[in-house]
């Protein structure tokens, strides 16, 4: 456990292009003399990133959350909240962020429409390369000088303000307090929407895929979850075999061997902020849980490993 | 209407609701462990018992149920057994928890190496971890090793070393822990080659009884394995009878196997509900045992050994072994006929006085479920997904009722799964 490095909140934000601008500054600027130095002060960077190799799993593993849990929850917001309908519009362009390490996402907006490939090989024109899955855990938790290296058909980042305002929505939506959403149900129901629906099962399938304890907690336990919550349309599903995962939102595509139910939004809600005693809440009602125990038992200590990295 | 067109059951639990709703303010989970709801059926099942007698017992809502998970175990003879209670409550007058043993702990130790044909001593304690751990260190001790081999899914208690839970368990706890597939000799033999001459002890329990799956009888490859691990690499075998002792066979259940562990551990009926447990061990292993540290406030308690001595006494006078396996086969024949008529297919698993039922090739559970849910509404207390225990008390007539209600059960699973 590591408590003290909790992340604080993992959401992009418009410091995402606040630290872009400053390592475009470096880079871009016409005269080839200011090209010179950003080069000299992009390569003091770059050595001081490799002088010490990324080798914390935490940070590994955080990076992985960050580019394939939270920034793909873009693509549920894009879908399901007005603002950032609006906001989308008719944007076509494709984002890659990258990590030296490998962990990568693309984002691809397709006249408006958003879709997320983690494992493109085909590099769009802009592309973020960080030379540590440290930087790219930087970024997304404020923290410290993110280290970030665009590419150089960097022009396209004058697209860039669109998608700030848009992570900032997300940020806003995610990161909103408890109380301000009970006082607004419909931020509640997107919040829940966007937890239940994209982040957490994205983040199990990462965890699952790459943390040791949750393959090994896994191991032999599998099955088809079907999540939701009562009265509402959130509802996803999680299948979990042996040899790897899918999630998607809505109705599970074969009969599942797990109903998760929570009786309310509020339940939700404590259950994914780590707030609710899930035991009592199971005995009492509030959390229906009907079929393979052993796999709800599983995937939940697997997604209470969630809480070790993320804040949510 | 219920699907042989007689009135649906419908039992409250609203009083257990209430007290679960109180319980959970102050305690976590509201009830935690083996015992939690969860497991049972959520809203379906009683959650606090009341009184009990004999092979039945009645909740907080008044609601009777033919038990058939006695107490998890313990209660062997039946609850509240006259003879017994009238041994614990004689010696509760003149103490039980006393700054020294009380004679009863030289009486019941004599009595336990007496039954136990390796036992030449015996400890004790009060749950069944107590023992499990203990036996552990007592092997570390003696071989000067590290290394413990047991069956995946099997469960000895809730140290850290085996606990299946996950929460607060550090890597370092298991670092030593290693485990192999049951009635798989072959698994067993390549992790004994890995640990060679690092192995302490296998720790088996008599035969293999995992929660959520089917209890399985050990095969004679498998024994055989054990026992070529044990003298090829001079390992000790910690036999964990906690579950099955004194309901297979009077002298501990590795007769009833047909095998001899080193050390074994007992609990659960020993003491027909009274806390206890025991360890016991052969001659070689005695100095080793002193070694290693052994006590709990209460585990000198005068008044579980009293109902221990006279547990064992009324089990072997009234032969309550072969009564709970006559009326386990009787349970057991009438649920494979009962499912058989419905067109269900199950599985009756472990010994007859600790049956088990699942249905077959079910890995979600859903009729389990439902068939449990089905035999608590008429009255019959059953597990989903824990082997169920028989006690002495349990009658013919019992049994029967048990089986009309099954067979109401059943007929409700192939409506709602399979029709
Ligand atoms: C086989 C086995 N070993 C150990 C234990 C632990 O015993 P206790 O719960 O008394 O600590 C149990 C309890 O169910 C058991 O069945």
């Amino acid at each position: 456990m590591r408590a003290d490095r909790l992340a604080v909140g993992p959401y992009l934000s418009p410091y995402l292009l606040d630290a872009l601008s400053d390592s475009v500054s470096l880079e871009f600027q016409p005269s080839s003399k200011r090209v010179a130095s950003g080069a000299f002060i992009v390569s003091v960077f770059w050595k001081r990133a490799f002088m010490k190799p990324d080798t914390d799993p935490f940070e590994s593993m955080l990076a992985r959350l960050h580019l394939r849990a939270v920034l793909p929850t873009l693509v549920e917001l894009t879908k399901i909240d007005a603002t950032a309908k609006e906001l989308v519009g008719t944007l076509s362009f494709s984002l890659r962020f990258k990590s030296k390490s490998g962990i990568a996402t693309t984002l691809q907006f397709d006249k408006g429409a958003l879709s997320i490939d983690p494992d493109s090989l085909i590099a769009p024109p802009l592309q973020f390369f960080f030379p540590s899955d440290k930087q790219i855990n930087n970024l997304f938790l404020k923290r410290g000088f993110p280290i970030i290296l665009p590419n150089w058909r960097i022009w396209k980042l004058i697209k860039m303000p669109r998608f700030q305002k848009l992570s900032a929505r997300l940020e806003r939506i995610l990161k909103a307090a408890p109380d301000e959403l009970r006082a607004n149900p419909e931020l509640l129901e997107t919040h829940i929407h966007l937890l239940l629906t994209s982040l957490i099962p994205r983040a199990f399938i990462e965890l699952a895929r790459n943390e040791r304890y949750s393959k090994e907690t896994l191991s032999g336990n599998a099955g088809l979850i079907q999540l939701q919550v009562v009265d509402t349309p959130i509802q996803s599903w999680l299948d979990c075999q042996s040899t790897d995962f899918a999630y998607g939102s809505g109705q599970a595509p074969r009969s599942p061997d797990l109903f998760i139910s929570f009786q309310d939004l509020e339940t939700a809600l404590l259950s994914t902020r780590n707030e609710l005693d899930a035991l009592a809440a199971v005995s009492g009602g509030e959390i229906k849980l009907e079929g393979n125990i052993p796999l709800a038992d599983a995937a939940n200590a697997v997604l209470d490993r969630i809480s070790v990295y993320l804040t949510l | 209407m219920s699907p042989n067109n007689q009135p649906e059951p419908n039992p409250s639990f609203a009083r257990s609701m209430e007290l679960f709703e109180r319980a959970r303010r102050v305690i976590p989970g509201g009830i935690y462990g083996h015992a939690n709801p969860s497991l049972v059926g959520p809203g379906n099942s009683p959650y606090y018992a009341t009184k009990a007698s004999g092979c039945r017992y009645w909740d907080a809502d008044g609601n009777e149920f033919i038990d058939y998970m006695c107490g998890y175990g313990p209660i062997v003879l039946g609850y509240q057994n006259r003879e017994v209670e009238e041994a614990a409550e004689k010696q509760r007058h003149d103490g039980d928890c006393l700054n020294h043993p009380g004679p009863v702990m030289v009486d019941l130790a004599e009595r336990l190496v007496s039954l136990v044909d390796f036992a030449d001593w015996c400890v004790f304690g009060k749950n069944g971890s107590d023992m499990t751990t203990w036996a552990l260190q007592v092997a570390r001790q003696h071989t000067q090793r590290k290394k413990i081999l047991m069956a995946e899914g099997a469960y000895h208690g809730i140290d850290p070393w085996c606990v299946p839970g996950h929460g607060g368990i550090i890597e370092e706890d298991r670092a030593h822990i290693h485990t192999f597939k049951w009635n798989d000799p072959q698994s067993l033999l390549d992790l004994a080659q890995i640990h060679a001459d690092d192995i302490a002890a296998i720790i088996t329990t008599p035969y293999h009884h995992p929660a959520f799956a089917d209890s399985e009888l050990p095969n004679n490859d498998f024994l055989a394995a054990i026992k070529d691990v044990r003298e090829r690499h001079g390992c000790l075998w910690i036999l964990d009878d906690i579950r099955a002792g004194f309901r297979l066979h009077l002298g501990g259940s590795h007769c009833y196997f047909g095998f001899t562990p080193d050390l074994a551990c007992y609990s659960k009926a020993i003491a027909n509900g009274y806390p206890l447990a025991a360890c016991v061990g052969s001659e070689n292993l005695k100095i080793s045992s002193t070694k290693v540290f052994l006590t709990g406030s209460f585990w000198n308690g005068t008044v579980a050994m009293a109902a221990a001595l006279k547990t064992i006494e009324i089990l072997e006078r009234d032969d309550g072994i072969s009564r709970m396996e006559e009326m386990g086969t009787r349970l057991r024949n009438g649920l494979s006929q009962s499912a058989e008529r419905h067109g269900l297919s199950i599985t009756c698993s472990g010994p007859p006085a600790i049956p088990f039922l699942t249905f077959s090739n079910e890995s979600n559970f859903f009729r389990s479920q439902h068939f449990s849910t089905e035999c608590i509404k008429r009255g019959a207390f059953i597990h989903p997904h824990h082997n169920w225990f028989l006690s002495t008390a349990h009658t013919e007539a019992d049994i029967d009722q048990t089986i009309a209600i099954a067979d109401t059960a059943f007929e409700s699973v192939k409506t709602r799964f399979e029709d």
